[in-house]
């Protein structure tokens, strides 16, 4: 079992602020399968708020796994997911981001 | 003989000025606890020792008697223009409570009724973004009021340079042409004062500089030629000016646009990009004679030609640019322009002969690219009903010339720094790095869907935002499928009314929120139709971390990296706060501290052991020491930016010019704009419009008419306004030394107009006018005749005409305010960029 927190602005879309995902039974699950997941329960209005066109992770949403921002993360779209695992959306509306 | 009182206190205090955008570097001379005279920081690389009349009368604001200082709510029920609120002074903790009530129960039954605007954009003006975002809220604006801000400045720069804002390299530049870009005025990443500096020091030096607009602007007056042009036509003439060099003259930079563009990408016959099996883009290689894709090692890529791929006619982006302008012949241009064919030709000949393609330069021990030409465009240009096709168009030029991004070239601000780059996207394209993204971005663009947010940005995939768009919206949420009204506006240092255009229709808009809290220094238009004011903090009296944001507020190309801070000088008034500081409060009293802190943390991306624990209530300084901390390392927190103000470090050449280092590309042909184009159509027709017009999603910029082309007869001057270089938006025209000096000002609170049409007219210098819209909007005004404007053109310099109650007591500023003369109409913004069109047909007569 995964636990999926939403901040702010993503509640607007999932209705909730944490739910939980089942593990596939062969029990391999990356995190671009668990966000795949997400999008057909929560429709293509959350996937345009997590998603590019062309599949980019969106330039306001951060996706974190544990403490861990791996919104930036090169392969972190491949990161095995393990039981137990939490896992943060949020997204951040315009002139914010940037740490400098 | 009376005693001199001994003198206690006698420090200069380092900060930042906040009295336009440019977060200039300034000391402050204070002397027993009152400011007394502010100067340039002569250790700043931002502007040295040189600041303006601006930021030399900051102190006239901060000593304001009519300041806001108590919070106050409204009495009487009716909002208007020009209705007196009421006001009663109420406690910190009535105001508070009342507001926290209201924001408890929007939290509680649905976050997207809270619309939060600030322009307060530097420092920790970032926290509109958090609070909102961890409040729940999508309805968030740390902006202006949007209309024609950088709306199509910035998606065309985070398109080609990967970032914000983009600037000529004045340093090596030889030759340089601005198109509606107030270089010497622009309160904004112009840096009137250090990038002004430097462009002087390069027409010392001999680099030639030509000033493209209807009105012989500060700059035009220092350039070596001004062409006055008729207002919404720029991108005519630089087409034409691409066409010369193209075609005429067969000069480009085969180069740059072979290896840093997309100009060898093979498209289709239908416009789309060719693609292989596996869905790559594909361009001709010459040395195998055949299509490969475009990251193929090795590839020889062609620019020119007709080749068969897939069983179809394919050709490579750029043998499309070069045909497409052909159309655009300078007499064309000239008929559309005003400006004479033979002018459009030499223009374009001598910046071509100028790129001087095909030499280097060595800096830093690297050898570069030299490409000494600059065609920077800016506001002028690009507000107009199809601002986008301008700016396209005119970076056109930059582009086949390879000066982008390289020694001598056209800059963005800050596209790689110490520990950010952008990275490869979709198609091998340039996306910007994320640390310096603040809006939404052009590539790779955000799906169209049913409208979540107020502003319908969902609407405008390609825009960096819809802020033009939210009055609309405001007055019919339903229209655009949205399924709840905005029950709360919190407004932060943002006259959002008077820099609005339209301001009757404006107002009608903010009516229909229920309860407005707005932040005031001074009681302003905006403050006017608010329920309750809270007195906010004078730019001397606040703690803002670091005000030269890399993004924004810092000169591009050769130098130093500086982060600074921008320090109290002196205590506000008894009773007046940060308004950072009141919306952390707000957040303790709604139980927001949890998502607030997490929120921080995570967007501002702050590292343990510096990360905000919800266990713990901070204060804005100690947030701000905490940031600092993990940004820079313990030893630098807020004390230390206090006592040595700037952190500073070289830019390597890499970061100065990255280009040559870099390996995705920039586009010269749009493709994926074909794609959002039918995707919006059947997303609209869904939401009931019928003609929502994706006309202006092409690959390839044209010129296209603005609507106040279509009338004629009576009307027949454009209106059009242009910066002041001692006033910024609205916020200084009410500074006394200001207001005085625009008094004394012949070409202040004024219509300037070419005395040739005055004689026409059988008008005269200093005659009373009415300045009156065929759309039935008018300003009345004194005229003041000047050469330097396009006898077409009427220009209305500044934002001034304030109407505020309160303001009236002490500024008296009769000038005229341009933005009343503008009709809202979704017909007069561009549906790419949400550009309002700032051009305007008028009749002047003598009052
Ligand atoms: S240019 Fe702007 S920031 Fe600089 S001194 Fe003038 S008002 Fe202040």
């Amino acid at each position: 079992m995964i636990t999926v927190h939403y901040m702010g602005n993503m509640r607007n879309y999932t209705h909730t602020r944490t739910e939980r995902v089942e593990l596939p039974p062969a029990g391999d699950l990356d995190l671009k399968g668990l966000l795949a997941l997400l999008v057909d329960k929560h429709g293509e209005e959350f996937e345009s708020r997590l998603f590019t066109v062309g599949g980019n992770l969106h330039n306001q949403a951060t996706v974190m796994v544990g403490e861990a921002d791996v919104s930036d993360n090169a392969g972190a779209m491949e990161m095995k997911l393990r039981p137990g695992d939490e896992v943060t959306i949020l997204t951040v509306t315009t002139l914010s981001g940037g740490s400098c | 003989m009376t005693a001199v009182a001994k003198t206690q206190d006698d420090a200069w205090v380092p900060t930042v000025c906040y009295m336009c955008y440019n977060a200039c570097n300034i000391l402050v001379h204070r002397v027993d606890g009152v400011v007394v005279k502010i100067e340039g920081n002569p250790d700043s690389p931002h502007n040295g020792s040189r600041i303006c009349a601006k930021g030399n009368s900051a102190l006239m604001g901060l000593y304001n008697p009519y300041r806001v200082t108590k919070p106050m709510k409204r009495t009487n029920p009716e909002k208007g223009i020009g209705i007196d609120p009421g006001w009663q002074e109420i406690s910190w903790e009535e105001a508070l409570t009342t507001i926290a009530d209201r924001l408890r129960a929007i939290r509680e039954t649905d976050p997207r009724k809270l619309y939060f605007l600030s322009f307060d954009t530097q420092g920790f003006g970032t926290l509109g973004g958090v609070w909102a975002s961890a409040f729940g809220t999508p309805n968030v604006w740390p902006g202006s009021a949007g209309y024609f801000c950088g709306n199509a400045v910035h998606p065309v720069s985070w398109m080609m340079h990967g970032t914000f804002f983009q600037e000529p390299d004045f340093e090596h530049t030889r030759y340089c042409m601005l198109f509606g870009s107030q270089h010497g005025v622009a309160p904004f990443t112009k840096n009137p004062i250090g990038l002004s500096a430097r462009m002087a020091n390069a027409r010392k030096k001999g680099m030639k500089l030509v000033v493209v607009d209807p009105y012989c602007n500060t700059a035009a007056s220092k350039a070596n030629e001004w062409v006055p042009i008729r207002p919404g036509t720029d991108a005519a003439m630089a087409l034409a000016m691409v066409n010369v060099i193209l075609n005429d003259l067969g000069i480009w930079d085969a180069e740059f646009l072979a290896r840093h563009t997309n100009s060898p990408y093979l498209i289709d016959g239908d416009g789309y990009y060719v693609r292989d099996a596996e869905g790559q883009v594909l361009i001709w290689d010459l040395a195998s004679g055949a299509a490969k894709p475009f990251d193929a090692e090795g590839a020889d890529p062609v620019l020119e030609g007709t080749f068969q791929v897939n069983g179809a006619s394919a050709r490579p982006a750029f043998e499309l640019v070069k045909e497409h302008v052909k159309k655009y012949t300078p007499e064309m241009a000239e008929e559309i322009t005003t400006v004479p064919a033979a002018t459009i030709r030499r223009l374009a000949r001598e910046l071509a002969e100028a790129a001087c393609i095909g030499s280097t330069i060595t800096l830093g021990g690297k050898v570069l690219p030299y490409r000494p030409v600059s065609v920077d465009w800016s506001k002028g240009a690009i507000a107009h009903k199809h601002g986008m096709h301008h700016g396209f168009a005119i970076q056109l030029l930059n582009t086949v010339l390879g000066a982008v991004d390289v020694p001598g070239g056209h800059l963005g601000v800050s596209a790689v720094g110490p520990t950010w780059g952008p990275s490869e996207g979709p198609d091998g394209l340039l996306v910007p790095a994320p640390r310096i993204v603040i809006e939404l971005l052009p590539y790779p663009p955000t799906k169209p869907v049913r409208p979540k947010t107020m502003d319908a940005c969902e609407l405008f995939p390609f825009a960096s935002y819809s802020m033009s768009v939210l009055p609309a919206v405001l007055m019919d949420p339903e229209k655009y499928g949205l399924d709840y009204k905005i029950e709360m506006l919190i407004n932060c240092r943002n006259n959002y009314l008077m820099t609005s255009v339209d301001p009757p229709f404006v107002a009608e808009a903010l009516k229909q929120i229920p309860f407005i809290v707005s932040f005031a220094v001074n009681m302003d238009e905006t403050a006017e139709l608010a329920d309750i004011v809270l007195p906010d903090t004078h730019v001397l009296e606040r703690l803002d971390a670091l005000p030269n944001r890399v993004y924004g507020w810092i000169l591009p190309g050769e130098g130093d990296w500086y982060w600074t801070v921008r320090q109290p000088v002196v205590d506000p008034p008894p009773g007046v706060r940060h308004w950072t500081e009141v919306m952390y409060d707000l957040g303790e009293r709604i139980g927001l501290r949890e998502d607030l802190y997490f929120t921080f943390n995570t967007n501002l991306k702050i590292k343990d052991p510096f990360k905000l624990k919800s266990d713990q209530v901070y204060s804005h300084v100690e947030i701000v020491d905490n940031y600092f901390k993990s940004l820079f390392g313990a030893e630098h927190g807020v004390d230390w930016f206090k006592e040595n103000f700037m952190l500073r470090e070289p830019k390597k050449i890499e970061e100065a010019y990255p280009r040559p280092f870099l390996k995705p590309r920039v586009p010269i042909y749009v493709e994926h704009v074909k794609h959002l184009a039918p995707q919006l159509t059947k997303l609209t027709a869904e939401l009931g419009f019928e003609d929502w017009d994706v006309s202006d999603y092409t690959p390839l910029p044209d010129w296209l008419p603005c609507p106040s082309y279509e009338v004629q007869g009576e009307y027949d001057l454009l209106a059009i306004t242009a910066k002041q270089a001692f006033h910024s938006h609205s916020y200084t025209v009410d500074t006394v030394w200001l207001n005085e000096l625009a008094d004394q000002y012949p070409h202040s609170k004024a219509a300037l107009i070419n005395p040739a049409t005055a004689a026409a007219k059988g008008l005269r210098d200093g005659d009373e006018v009415l300045i009156r819209t065929h759309e039935g909007k008018e300003v009345r005004t004194r005229l003041s005749l000047f050469e330097g404007v396009h006898p077409e053109v009427v220009v209305i310099p500044g934002l001034h005409g304030h109407w505020g109650r309160d303001r009236k007591k002490y500024v008296g500023d009769k000038g005229p305010h341009f933005n009343s003369l503008l009709t809202y109409d979704m017909r007069n913004i561009d549906m790419t960029s949400t550009s309002f069109d700032a051009c305007v047909r008028v009749k002047v007569e003598k009052v």
